[in-house]
């Protein structure tokens, strides 16, 4: 999504909860991701600006827990249990998804739809299609500073997440 | 009908003239003089597109018959013609009584064109990336030039029966005494052209690399050719195009008209869909240059120079597709004269500035290499016995030859057998632009006259006496020598040696760039999709963009691919519980029947390999879920029995991989087993097939083996330990079969390249 460097950044999100599995000595979540500050963004088929260097889920495997969960295919992953995610290397993203300590992982992802189907119910109707869809407002790190405890910052303080409505 | 024509006729004359101005400038206007009595026997009128505003053509026929104008099909003419071509319909002009064999050829010729042409519509819309749609938009200015370029042929050639015509009748066919020279072929290779680049490009413009993509286009008589894309930008010195073009049929009055293209290839600045605040900042906060590019790129771009008549551009106005637009940047006009066989320097004419978005700074010339081999030089001119003498020798020493007259020599040969076995000639005559030949008075002995041919050999003049069987045959013979000898004059310095023409070697298709070598690269997901069946359709679309990618290259019928144009099956979601028995029956396949060409079959490897790449990824973390509901039969069987399978025969579970395997195997026969998935090595690759048995004990270990592999070698993997690390899928990697060292090797790179985009499994 088009960002202005330096401005906060609003998106509508939405929270996915997602349990990892236990395979072997392997826990798997089930999708894969695309992305990061250190890649090419051009070559990103699922971002709508192409200097778009988020991350973003590229292939679900029908039936993991991924899909379980809601995940869709070109989603954009915002946050990963409060570590954000839209200024991340390609690896520094899959490790904190992948991290053996944490079986449960919590993202919160953005898509265009999710916008659309906001803006369709403040018209006619007041209930909004989604549960967990909220506002997310944080400061769209662009500012180039990344380090872990920005991030735990950004956990604790930042993170402003008003309901917006619930039926 | 007859009543509307008196009014009409005047407005039709007008039109034809001035639609057939803008085709061939302004060769008409000393018949334009002549009065109603247009000699026209057929007009055509060409659909104007909607988008030219308030002229409204439609096509009509009109057919002169009894001396009065009949017009079958009635035209409604609202507004002066304005340059036309949007939207030619072809049909109209088959529509013409062509009795002539050459205008069907022709009218076939422009028909294929404007198929290709929308096909290379239907590619640009259909197009995601920006390679691909530059490739396609150079495609579509070709065929438009080569459409343009047959229609005026067509009324050239109408135009010229008609004089005919007139002229027979007129007056009868008097001694016809001039002579045509013979055709040759033309050669134009290793184009280069120079740039310069001024120095604030590298020293104060640091921004983004300003970006150009040009190609040319090379006009001679009928024949039109395009050269590859090339990008350019500010580290290039000299374009440079490799290909060699060959012109097959050139008279030595030939006009080689060569332009040269160029398209803005910036990624940022071709979506229209930044908002205009946002680009407006942009422009003011990038530098001069690129913020003017921006802003240029932004605005409704100005259309490319439109013909008026006269000197006008090869191209017009192609039709209105969302899509890059090349603009005519440099043109030159090459002709006998320049023709060498050695390089040299031409000058180039340049339109557009600097401030266009395509410009590319050009030094002002250009060097190429134009060849040029009459045929008088490559073949026999004439051949047959002969009874030669040399002059001075025995009144008697007649000795039978086999003549061949061909290039600057006469070949005598004992016996015609000899020609064809390349033996030496017995000796050699040589008829160049020194030589001189003339038919002797007539000999006493015999009854035909003897033709003489004298050659100067250092100071001594030498002369051969030739003498045929009969008279016809020394007529022959002398015409031959005439014909040869004009030819030579007219060829110049082309007949003086053979030059050498190298045949471009029948193009392979351009390889699909290692960037993109990933299907989900080039997907583009609408997020309206039913989730089921997006992959299919996905991949639908995809093998229809690379069939199209594919034909664009070579001139197969389109008609097959686009009378199959929406993919039947691609909407039918497959259910994802096939079994593991086996091909499951393939879907009939959305791809047309037409025997795949050979050169496609790679593409569409690619893509297979492609599909199962991913497939096989996908069943590496293929879990649990699927087996507790499904029940798949035990894994370690299987395993084995894929084991025994060969690879090109794989039983997919997955319906997609069954579609796509079947399709390699019954397409590409032998050739599919060669489209490995090459990213991963090959065990994983068997234990694909079985989703489920991604848990198999077997399958973990050879993943580890995998990842040891290439972990060894790559610096990133030493997360190994803390992570479930599945392999990457780094497919920023050309396809291929490596070997795992290889493999290895190319993941590394893979992924140390900044210029790929990788995935990982998490």
């Amino acid at each position: 999504m088009a960002f202005v460097p330096g401005q906060p950044l609003t998106a509508v999100v939405q929270r996915i909860e997602i349990q990892k599995l236990q395979e072997r000595n392997n826990l798997i979540l089930g999708f894969s991701i695309g992305g990061g500050i250190d890649q090419d963004p051009g070559q990103n088929p699922f971002s709508e600006s192409k200097s778009d260097k988020g991350i973003y889920v590229t292939r679900i495997t029908p039936g993991g827990p991924a899909d379980v969960s809601g995940l869709m295919m070109g989603d954009k992953i915002m946050q990963v249990n409060g570590y954000d995610m839209t200024m991340v290397t390609h690896d520094y993203a899959r490790k904190k998804l992948t991290k053996k300590s944490e079986v449960v992982v919590r993202l919160l992802v953005t898509r265009k739809s999710l916008e659309q189907a906001v803006k369709q119910s403040m018209g006619p109707k007041l209930t909004p299609q989604f549960d967990n869809t909220a506002w997310w407002r944080g400061r769209h790190p662009h500012d180039g500073v990344r380090s872990t405890g920005r991030a735990s910052k950004e956990r604790r303080g930042e993170e402003r997440i008003c309901f917006f409505m619930t039926a | 009908m007859t009543a509307v024509l008196p009014k009409l006729p005047r407005v039709r004359f007008a039109l034809c003239a001035r639609t057939l101005d803008n085709f061939r400038g302004s060769s008409l206007q000393q018949q334009q003089c002549r009065g109603f009595h247009w000699i026209f026997p057929h007009v055509l009128l060409i659909n104007g597109g909607a988008s030219h505003g308030n002229s409204e053509l439609r096509c009509s026929h009109y057919a002169r018959c009894a001396g009065r104008w009949t017009d079958p099909g009635c035209c409604c003419v609202k507004a002066p013609v304005l340059p036309v071509l949007e939207s030619c319909d072809a049909r109209c002009c088959s529509r013409m009584n062509s009795s002539n064999q050459r205008d069907s050829d022709i009218q076939k010729k422009i028909d294929h064109e404007i198929r290709m042409r929308d096909g290379a519509c239907k590619l640009l819309a259909a197009c995601s990336q920006r390679d691909q749609a530059l490739e396609a938009a150079k495609s579509l200015q070709t065929c438009s030039t080569r459409i343009m370029a047959y229609m005026s042929e067509l009324q050239r050639m109408k135009e010229a029966q008609v004089m005919q015509k007139v002229t027979r009748r007129s007056s009868d066919a008097g001694p016809m005494d001039d002579r045509l020279p013979c055709k040759g072929k033309v050669a134009i290779s290793d184009l280069r052209i120079p740039l310069m680049w001024k120095d604030t490009e590298y020293f104060k413009n640091k921004g983004e690399l300003h970006r150009c993509a040009v190609f040319c286009l090379l006009q001679l008589g009928g024949e039109i050719f395009d050269t590859d894309m090339v990008i350019v930008d500010r580290t290039l010195t000299d374009i440079c195009f490799d290909n060699t073009i060959v012109f097959s049929e050139a008279s030595p009055g030939f006009e080689l008209r060569l332009e040269l293209y160029s398209c803005c290839s910036e990624d940022d600045y071709s979506a229209g869909s930044t908002p205009r605040k946002l680009a407006s900042k942009l422009s003011s906060s990038l530098g001069r240059s690129a913020g003017k590019k921006l802003r240029a790129a932004m605005e409704p771009g100005p259309c490319s120079p439109v013909s008026n008549g006269g000197a006008s551009p090869l191209l017009l106005p192609v039709p209105s597709v969302p899509g890059p637009k090349y603009h005519l940047l440099a043109h030159t006009t090459l002709s006998l004269s320049h023709v060498q066989d050695s390089f040299r320097t031409q000058d180039l004419t340049i339109s557009g500035n600097e401030e266009s978005s395509y410009w590319v700074p050009l030094y002002g010339s250009m060097c190429c290499r134009l060849a040029a081999q009459p045929r008088c030089m490559t073949q026999q001119v004439m051949s047959g016995c002969l009874k030669v003498k040399q002059c001075g020798g025995d009144p008697q020493s007649w000795r039978k030859v086999y003549a061949v007259l061909k290039g600057t020599s006469l070949f005598c040969y004992h016996r015609q057998e000899d020609v064809e076995a390349n033996v030496e000639p017995a000796f050699t005559i040589a008829v160049n632009k020194e030589t001189r030949i003339r038919a002797s008075e007539k000999d006493p002995h015999s009854k035909v006259q003897n033709i003489c041919i004298s050659n100067q050999y250092g100071g001594e003049e030498v002369t051969h006496t030739l003498t045929t069987d009969s008279r016809e045959d020394t007529h022959r013979w002398m015409e031959a020598f005439w014909q040869h000898f004009y030819d030579m004059s007219q060829w110049k310095q082309c007949c003086d040696d053979l030059m050498k023409i190298e045949q471009p070697s029948p193009r392979k298709p351009a390889p699909v760039t290692p960037k993109q070598g990933s299907l989900y690269h080039e997907m583009v997901i609408e997020s309206s999709d039913d989730p089921s069946s997006t992959v299919s359709d996905i991949l639908a679309r995809r093998l229809q963009e690379l069939e199209l990618r594919s034909q664009l290259g070579t001139s197969n019928p389109w008609m097959s691919l686009f009378e199959e144009n929406n993919p039947k099956s691609a909407g039918r979601p497959r259910p994802c519980t096939s079994r593991l028995s086996g091909h499951s029956p393939c879907s009939p396949r959305r791809l047309p029947r037409s025997p795949m060409s050979p050169h496609r079959c790679p593409q569409l490897g690619l893509l297979s390999s492609d599909v199962s790449l991913t497939s096989d990824s996908d069943s590496h973390c293929s879990t649990s879920p699927c087996s507790q509901h499904h029940g798949w039969p035990e894994p370690s069987s299987n395993f084995s029995l894929m084991s025994s399978s060969p690879s090109r025969l794989r039983p997919r579970t997955l319906s997609l991989d069954a579609k796509l395997s079947t399709l390699r195997g019954r397409g590409f026969g032998g050739g599919g087993g060669t489209f490995h998935c090459p990213c991963q090595p090959a065990p994983s690759s068997l234990l694909a097939a079985i989703p489920i048995s991604a848990r198999s004990p077997l399958s973990q270990r050879s993943t580890q083996t995998t990842l040891s592999c290439s972990s060894s070698t790559s610096s990133n993997s030493s997360t190994n330990s803390e992570s479930s690390h599945s392999p990457e899928s780094s497919e920023g990697v050309p396809f291929s079969r490596p070997s795992p060292a290889r493999r290895s090797l190319r993941n590394l790179r893979a992924r140390l390249d900044p210029r790929n985009w990788l995935q990982s499994q998490v």
